[in-house]
């Protein structure tokens, strides 16, 4: 005793080898036809740089991250910097003023005071002109 | 009793996202159904294959579509069904699967499994599978190849459900009425 299933798949089984060649092509045409997944650019680069060396890039991140703690720790760090840039003739002058006091407090080198040149009347051209070296 | 059939468990998943060994495991698992039935709808042999092919690269075409995963049978058999509704028009032959007026019947359907056959009545059925007009073949085929449901025959075949129960009724009958004379 049969099912009906059984007896119409018994009378078809003769076809089974050209089925399975049939499958085979269309499994082989789909394998082919599959798209490779294409990795996010971010992705790639993560496996690609980061992924390989986790030690470098953990003491990269680390060193960021106190930078960014110190950074964050002193209120105002730019504008101290801006307030000196903006005293700096002020320091100057303080800075001059000590070289003096040394430089008295030492006294080896006298402080130079400048001569002003000395006036040259004006000559006539004739005078000029006798001057000048002839042969 | 209330039996649950259970449901046999189908890498579509894995074929959706790409896999072919999935293809080859759905593939396998109902290229022999679907040329038995495709061919008892022919019944030639050569279209009968190129049927089962361009139903194989539809579905693999065309699985996106296919909502639930649990009806990749039925949406198979369906591909296949309308592949050899369109050979028919192709070849210019009278439409033999068109909707009949369904009939008031009752809706009474036993499990094919429960349907046995003996061996000297075996050759009797088949004769008897190739008289039945195309539509209650159809019908016969997919109720006893796959098991499917009233209702999953009704969406392989485009038909409504009381045509489906119609059909079915007339084909029984004429099985049973082949059978009770064999006993004879």
């Amino acid at each position: 005793m049969k099912t009906p299933k059984e007896i119409l798949l018994a009378k078809h089984q003769a076809a089974q080898p050209k089925l399975d060649e049939v499958r085979r092509e269309i499994v082989a045409d789909l394998a082919r036809s599959t798209p490779v997944p294409v990795i996010p650019f971010v992705l790639k680069l993560w496996r690609e740089l980061i992924l390989p060396r986790p030690r470098a890039w953990a003491t990269v991140a680390a060193l960021w991250v106190v930078i960014a703690g110190l950074k964050i720790s002193t209120p105002g760090g730019s504008h101290v910097v801006a307030q000196k840039s903006l005293t700096a003739p002020e320091v100057l002058a303080e800075v001059r003023q000590q070289k003096r006091l040394f430089t008295e407090l030492v006294g080896v080198v006298k402080p130079q005071v400048a001569t002003p040149t000395k006036a040259v009347p004006p000559q006539p051209r004739s005078d000029r002109r006798a001057r000048i070296p002839i042969g | 009793m209330l039996v649950v059939a259970e449901r046999e468990q189908l890498p579509v998943a894995a074929a959706r996202a790409g896999s072919p060994a999935a293809w080859d495991a759905l593939f396998q698992r109902y290229q022999l159904p679907l040329y038995a039935y495709v061919f008892e709808l022919i019944r030639h042999e050569q279209t009968a294959l190129d049927v089962v092919q361009e139903t194989f690269i539809s579905a693999a075409r065309h699985l996106a579509s296919l909502r639930d995963d649990d009806r990749f049978g039925s949406w198979l058999f369906s591909i296949a069904h309308r592949k050899c509704v369109d050979h028919w028009r192709k070849s210019g032959r009278e439409e033999p699967l068109e909707p009949e007026i369904a009939a008031a019947l009752p809706d009474e359907l036993s499990d094919p499994s429960e349907v046995l056959i003996q061996r000297e009545q075996e050759a009797e059925f088949m004769k008897l599978i190739e008289q039945l007009p195309p539509p209650q073949r159809s019908v016969l085929l997919l109720h006893f190849v796959e098991d499917f449901s009233l209702e999953e025959i009704a969406g392989i075949t485009g038909a409504q459900l009381g045509t489906v129960k119609s059909r079915m009724h007339y084909a029984k009958l004429a099985l049973r009425k082949m059978m009770e004379e064999n006993v004879r």
